[in-house]
This record gives C-alpha cells, sequence and structure tokens, in this order.
C-alpha cells in the first residue's frame, strides 16, 4: 500500500508545525527553568520572570504597543475577549457588534443581554463583509463598547478596523477587536487602528502553543476583574492589584507556553510579517484559482486573496461538507474543518446555515503541493460521487 | 553625600513586570546592578527589588525620570533595617 500523504489545512483552529525555534525554546525551558514566574525570588524563578518580559517585549513590537505591561497573558482568545467584554460592561450599558462573530464573542454577549446590556449585531454581507458606514449609522453617544471580528474565521473576510476605529474614538466608545485570525497573518497598529482593546489566540498564526492567548489593554483603560486571586505582588492586601498585568493575571502562568509563543512571534518579527503575508496571498490565490475550476463549487466569502486572511470556506455540489471532510481526511489524509466553526452566526450571515462549510485554512509552512494535492483530491472526489 | 548612602541601596517597584523593565533599562545603560528580594521588612511581597550602588544614585534617579518609570521607593541599609529615602 502507497503511504499517504499528509497535509494539514486546519491552520485557523490552530497552526501547525509551528517554527522549530518554538519546540526548542519551550524544551529548553521545561528542563531548566521550571520555577513559578513572579513568586518565590530565587534564581530559577528570576530566569522565568524574564523570559515572560522577554515574550511581552517582542509581542509589543509586533502590534506597536507602547508599555508592554498593558499585555496579558491568558490561555486563549476566548478567556481574553470574556475577560476584556465582561471588564468593560456592566447593566445598562450599549454595545455594536456583528453578524460574522465568533461564538467567543457572540455568547459573552448574549449571556449580558440576560443581564441587562443593550446589543446591536450589525448585519454582514452575504461575503461576510462588516461596512464601516453601518457601523457609523449604529453608534450613539450611549456606546460603550464597539467589538468586531477582525477577519472571520469562516470567510476570511477582512474587517476595516481602522475606519472603524476612528468611528470609535469620535464617538467615545471602546474599540475592541478579535484579532484571532489576524494576528501573525496581517499588519495590526494599535496605534494607526485606534484600538483599545485586543484579544487573540497565541496558538493560531502567532505560532505559539495551545493553551497560550493575549489580551492588550490600552492604558486608561480600567477593567473590573472577573477573577481574583494570587498575583505575587501587594500579597499583604485584600484587596486584587490595580497594576497590570497584575491586575488581570492571577494564578500560576504557563511559563513554557508563553516562552513558546514568544518564539513564534520572534520567528515573525525576523522573517518580516510582509514576507509572511505575500507567501500565504500567493499560496491563497492558488487555492481560489484551483477551487474555482471544480464543477459545482459554491466559494464563500469575497474571493478575492487581497482581501481575506488565508481561509477559504466552501460547498461542492450537494454533498454534504462532513462527507467531503471526511473523504479527504479518510481517503487522501487532508486535514480540514467542516461544519460551523463555532460561528453559527456567519454561516447564517452567508447562508450556510445549518449545514456549515468545508473549511480549508493555510499557514506559512503549506506548500504549492499541497494545493495541488487537495484540489485533485476533490476532483477524485467528485469523479466517485457524480 | 549623605552617611547612608555608603550602604547598600535598593529600588522597589510596584509590579514584577516594572521592576524588570527597570533593570533592562538600566543594564542598557550599564549601570551595576542585581535583581534580590525585597526584603519582607519593606513589604511582605514575594516581589524583587533591584540594588544598587550609592554613588550611582543620582545618574539612576535621571534614567528613570527619562524613561518615565514610576518608582515605589527607595531604600538604604543601615545595619539591620532599610531606611526610606
Ligand atoms: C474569530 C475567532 N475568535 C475567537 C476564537 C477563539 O480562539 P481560542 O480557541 O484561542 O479561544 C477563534 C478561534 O477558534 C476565532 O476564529
Amino acid at each position: 500500500m502507497v503511504k499517504k500523504k499528509l497535509i494539514y489545512l486546519d491552520n485557523a483552529a490552530t497552526s501547525f508545525p509551528k517554527p522549530e525555534q518554538v519546540y526548542q525554546k519551550m524544551d529548553h525551558c521545561m528542563r531548566n527553568i521550571g520555577a513559578n514566574p513572579g513568586r518565590s525570588g530565587h534564581r530559577m524563578a528570576i530566569k522565568a520572570d524574564e523570559m515572560v518580559y522577554n515574550t511581552r517585549e517582542t509581542i509589543k513590537k509586533l502590534f506597536n504597543i507602547s508599555n508592554s505591561e498593558n499585555i496579558i497573558f491568558t490561555s486563549n482568545a476566548t478567556i481574553a475577549l470574556n475577560l476584556g467584554i465582561k471588564g468593560v460592561l456592566q447593566k445598562g450599558d450599549e454595545v455594536i457588534s456583528s453578524s460574522i462573530e465568533h461564538n467567543s464573542v457572540f455568547r459573552p454577549l448574549m449571556q449580558l443581554i440576560k443581564k441587562g446590556v443593550r446589543v446591536k449585531f450589525i448585519p454582514c454581507s452575504e461575503d461576510g463583509f462588516l461596512d464601516p458606514d453601518d457601523v457609523e449609522k449604529a453608534v450613539t453617544d450611549k456606546t460603550k463598547l464597539i467589538i468586531v471580528n477582525h477577519a472571520s474565521n469562516v470567510t476570511g473576510n477582512i474587517t476595516p478596523i481602522k475606519e472603524i476605529g476612528k468611528i470609535a474614538k469620535r464617538s467615545g466608545a471602546i474599540f475592541f477587536i478579535d484579532a484571532a485570525q489576524t494576528a501573525g497573518n496581517i499588519s495590526i497598529d494599535v496605534k494607526r487602528d485606534y484600538i483599545d482593546m485586543l484579544a487573540c489566540s497565541g496558538h493560531k498564526s502567532l505560532l505559539g502553543p495551545q493553551g497560550t492567548g493575549i489580551l492588550y489593554v490600552r492604558p486608561g483603560i480600567e477593567l473590573n476583574t472577573i477573577i481574583e486571586g494570587g498575583t505575587g505582588s501587594s500579597s499583604e492586601s485584600e484587596n486584587q492589584p490595580e497594576l497590570l498585568p497584575d491586575k488581570l493575571e492571577s494564578g500560576t502562568l504557563n511559563t513554557v507556553g508563553i516562552v513558546g509563543l514568544g518564539a513564534g512571534v520572534d520567528f515573525i518579527l525576523k522573517t518580516g510579517l510582509d514576507k509572511i503575508r505575500n507567501r500565504k496571498v500567493f499560496l491563497t490565490i492558488k487555492l481560489l484559482k484551483g477551487l474555482e475550476n471544480l464543477n459545482g463549487i459554491k466559494i464563500y466569502g469575497p474571493g478575492d486573496a487581497g482581501k481575506i486572511v488565508p481561509i477559504v470556506s466552501f460547498n461542492i455540489n450537494s454533498i454534504d461538507p462532513s462527507e467531503v471532510g471526511y473523504l479527504l481526511d479518510e481517503r487522501f489524509g487532508i486535514m480540514t474543518r467542516v461544519g460551523l466553526h463555532c460561528s453559527p452566526l456567519a454561516h447564517k450571515t452567508i447562508g450556510s446555515f445549518p449545514k456549515g462549510t468545508v473549511r480549508v485554512s493555510l499557514g506559512y509552512f503549506n506548500t504549492e503541493g499541497d494545493i495541488d494535492y487537495l484540489i485533485n483530491s476533490l476532483k477524485n472526489i467528485l469523479k466517485t460521487k457524480a | 553625600m549623605d552617611k547612608e548612602l555608603k550602604e547598600e541601596c535598593i529600588l522597589v517597584f510596584q509590579t514584577t513586570h516594572r521592576t524588570l523593565q527597570a533593570e533592562n533599562i538600566l543594564k542598557k545603560e550599564k549601570i551595576k546592578i542585581k535583581i534580590v528580594l525585597k526584603p519582607r521588612s519593606i513589604t511582605t511581597d514575594c516581589g524583587l527589588a533591584i540594588r544598587f550602588n550609592a554613588e550611582d544614585k543620582d545618574v539612576i534617579f535621571k534614567i528613570i525620570k527619562n524613561n518615565n518609570l514610576s518608582l515605589m521607593g527607595v531604600y538604604s541599609r543601615s545595619g539591620e533595617k532599610w531606611i526610606k529615602l
């Protein structure tokens, strides 16, 4: 029997593989610097402190953040989004969000609606685009928070955040972006883009390990805490410390994960975000071209590699997406993600609810050969299914 | 210079992050410093402090000011005690 190739095309869920230095740094850290940062003050603990500090300093460069103490480590984007959303909003507050949000934004907002927060979900176009003009029309001087998905994990469509950020600034609302799909994929500058708060995963395009996420909070924004506990600082006080990052980082940090995240972001900075973006656009063009030539294909989203992060959702004929996903994996060793991608709202918007789509998401380490192989495999499936 | 400062001194910041930030900046400026545990008589924190030589005091204060670092306190040792300056 011919040995099956294994091709990973699910980078929007989590990136794989990671750059070599991520594995090496984590291995080194776990073997040699296993102490608890911020706690004990012995030499190994200080070393751990320094490694966490260095990762913050590395991340700061990627997003043009002024002070790395405004970068909070979490275990994923979901926790970061919850800390941010629930830290800002109180009963009676008005929020603007969109119809392409991931459940990690949608569900916390739905929960807060039960507690008296008012949310306007702005409808997006059928290809999943949020028009800043529609945000402008919805905003009032009572709007406390505007939270939007920077790029849809279903269609890849990139939201023009700078335009929305300007609207937020003018109206006095806090501007919070869900950058889970964009951090490490396209340029984000918290100053240029008027970003007050940003949440993202560390384990997707930032190339860190699972169990890492980031919340950025602009100086001047005071969040309420939803988690309190040991921080290693001001231990004598009964109250949670007011200073960041301690205020929002109770409990032992994921030092090994954070070190891996630092190595991932360092890889991005050294390689150059432009180079990474160009490579992914190049591969996405090839992917779109290949898909467009298949019979009976429906591609969701704008179908323009320049307008999306490397995520493409599609359906073929009326074959159930889960069957396509199963056959790709079972027969050809190609790993995609099918279904609703934790975003029923987005699938309703693009008209693929409740069946969902087949989603292919590329990473920096995918090759042209991977895409040829995918397209040929899809042709094969079409032939046997016809 | 007052006598107290001939002895060793420490800088204390509110968070570990701010302590390491100051450490990095001072090291870049080639100031001789060392990360130590905050003395228990100053705070019950499990935090860190930066030890420095008294004669570098003025330069250090200037660097702290230029870099907008918010210092919590400076202490110098007098026998077993730490005195806030
Ligand atoms: C747009 C978007 N937001 C949030 C998340 C949640 O990320 P995490 O799994 O790191 O919590 C994801 C990833 O699944 C996503 O695609």
